[in-house]
């Protein structure tokens, strides 16, 4: 076994409080990345604690805005745009981004300058001169620490127990593995630093309550409304599943997307019910079959970049693990988009 | 114009045919709601028919009329009908078109409902769930309509920290935090 979690004697927030006050102690610039979601909150409540101790206050806070974002979301972080212990900067770069309809990764501009908005810009946003360059997604974070001096650390809320891109995310390095170089980054300046990474969801809320934290109220909505808790874009090809519980949750934000986006609809309608099995007939030989169904139906270069990425990984681990590795779990995960994240081996019931 | 729903007429159940397109399916517990409905609050729509009688709105209903028991002691298995001079490709499409625009729920909204009929008209949870065909556990959520009780906060303590180890680098993991 290689790398394991060696527990320590304190617990999550006794650990965050003396990680962050490391960062204050070796970073000349705290920069908190605020989503307007709970694990970002809870970061930059803990930031607003030391930098009260240390006299450092307001809290310098940056906030991307992806544009399909709902109302309730975008009203929570203009709320905290305004609080005086903070100085926010609101960023809306026109930025690559990728959606996921009925089985078909493509790429999208959030901010695109040659289409309809689902919302408008806010006054108050960053926003470079039109006729400017697309963003990539890992550029912005060092073009939203523009401006601030020194060695500065990128503060997220970040969480192992998110996803196992994330749990890698902060297991990569023994030492200080909560800080890292951000990617697509090849400069010193700036590092991400995610504190919280090894918080519960459940120590988050207990955060928040013990606290008296009000949170985002698109969380109550989420709640009743039987979607996990998330604040992310839902054309990204984790939401996209749950397009039908949008509509459920914010018709008039979904109305509004529809407008711009009028293949969400068919999603919300289908995606559901859509037949994956049929799906994969025709590429069920093997590895080819799998790069066959990228060249059919992932057209975004940098989806397809990862796709074909998942497909060599694969491929590899195969030769070490063939009961485990195939290319029917590669082929599964291409159908229903989740080629973001290195893929779970089969496991032993589902092998059977 | 005059309206189809001027002129509404009782027919046997049986007179009426399903139509073999409609892709409207209505599950169980929703099926018994329906019932509890048409017995609670009586007829307040008529089932659209087209030229032929072939049904475009109402499937559901009418099946329960000749089905129920209950319904078929109270009403001797007719229903309210209203005869659209219309073809099949029309009647088709209008199936649809009414399907589609009854809209969905707004959960949250779903919330304040059911907290209003609890608190100001004093409706036992129980009752509420009966009325709108919702689950014990459905009516909990939405009337408590809040994550603190979803999540069930009460005792729990924080979980402990921890750091990435590997052992076969015993040195190398971090220190600074403990």
């Amino acid at each position: 076994m290689a790398k394991q979690k060696r527990f320590l004697d304190i617990d999550v927030l006794e650990a965050s409080r003396r990680r962050i006050s490391h960062l204050y102690d070796t970073f000349d610039t705290m920069v908190v990345a605020f989503s307007g979601g709970k694990d970002s909150l809870v970061t930059l409540h803990l930031i607003r604690d030391e930098a009260e101790r240390r006299g450092r206050l307001p809290v310098d806070v940056i906030f991307r805005d992806e544009e399909l974002i709902p109302d309730a979301v975008i009203d929570f972080v203009n709320e905290y745009r305004q609080k005086d212990w903070i100085k926010l900067r609101w960023f809306a770069y026109p930025m690559q981004s990728d959606k996921f309809v009925m089985g078909e990764h493509s790429d999208y501009v959030q901010w695109d300058e040659t289409r309809e908005w689902v919302r408008p810009k806010p006054d108050w946003a960053i926003a470079p001169k039109v006729g400017g360059p697309v963003r990539a997604q890992n550029a912005m974070d060092h073009i939203c620490c523009h401006g601030y001096k020194g060695k500065i650390a990128l503060v997220m809320g970040i969480r192992a127990s998110e996803s196992l891109v994330r749990y890698r995310s902060v297991v990569n390095k023994l030492n200080e593995n909560w800080v890292t170089r951000p990617s697509g980054y090849t400069g010193h300046r700036i590092k991400s630093c995610k504190p919280i990474y090894d918080w519960s969801e459940k120590d988050i809320f207990k955060y928040m309550a013990d606290k008296g934290i009000q949170w985002c109220h698109w969380y109550d909505i989420q709640n009743v409304g039987g979607h996990p808790f998330r604040v992310a874009t839902p054309l990204h090809a984790e939401g996209a599943k749950r397009m039908h519980l949008l509509q459920a949750m914010d018709p008039v934000f979904y109305e509004r997307l529809i407008k711009v986006f009028p293949e969400a609809d068919l999603q919300t309608r289908y995606w559901h019910e859509y037949d994956k099995e049929a799906a994969f007939k025709g590429y069920r030989d093997g590895w080819a079959g799998c790069e066959r169904y990228i060249d059919d139906h992932i057209n975004d270069p940098v989806s397809r970049a990862k796709a074909l990425q998942r497909v060599q990984e694969n491929k590899m681990m195969e030769r070490k693990q063939p009961t485990r590795y195939n290319p029917e779990l590669v082929l599964k995960a291409l159908v229903s988009g989740a080629i973001k994240r290195t893929l779970l081996p089969t496991t032993k019931s589902a092998r059977l | 114009m005059s309206n189809p729903i001027d002129d509404i007429k009782w027919l046997s159940v049986k007179e009426l045919k399903a139509n073999n397109y409609n892709p409207n399916v209505v599950i169980g517990p929703e099926l018994r709601l329906l019932e509890h409905s048409i017995l609670t609050s009586g007829w307040i729509q008529p089932i659209l028919v087209d030229r032929l009688l072939n049904i475009i709105d109402g499937f559901h209903r009418w099946s329960l009329a000749g089905m129920s028991k209950a319904l078929l002691a109270r009403d001797g298995g007719c229903v309210p009908v209203c005869v659209l001079d219309l073809g099949r490709a029309e009647a088709m499409v209008l199936t649809v078109r009414m399907n589609r625009a009854k809209g969905k729920h707004v959960a949250i909204r779903m919330a304040d409902l059911v907290i209003e009929l609890h608190d100001e008209h004093g409706w036992p949870l129980e009752k509420i769930a009966k009325e709108i065909g919702a689950t014990a556990a459905e009516i909990t959520l939405l009337y408590e309509n809040s994550l603190f009780k979803t999540l069930d906060l009460k005792g729990y303590k924080f979980s402990k920290a921890w750091v990435p180890y590997d052992d076969r680098k015993p040195g190398e993991t971090d220190g600074s935090v403990q």
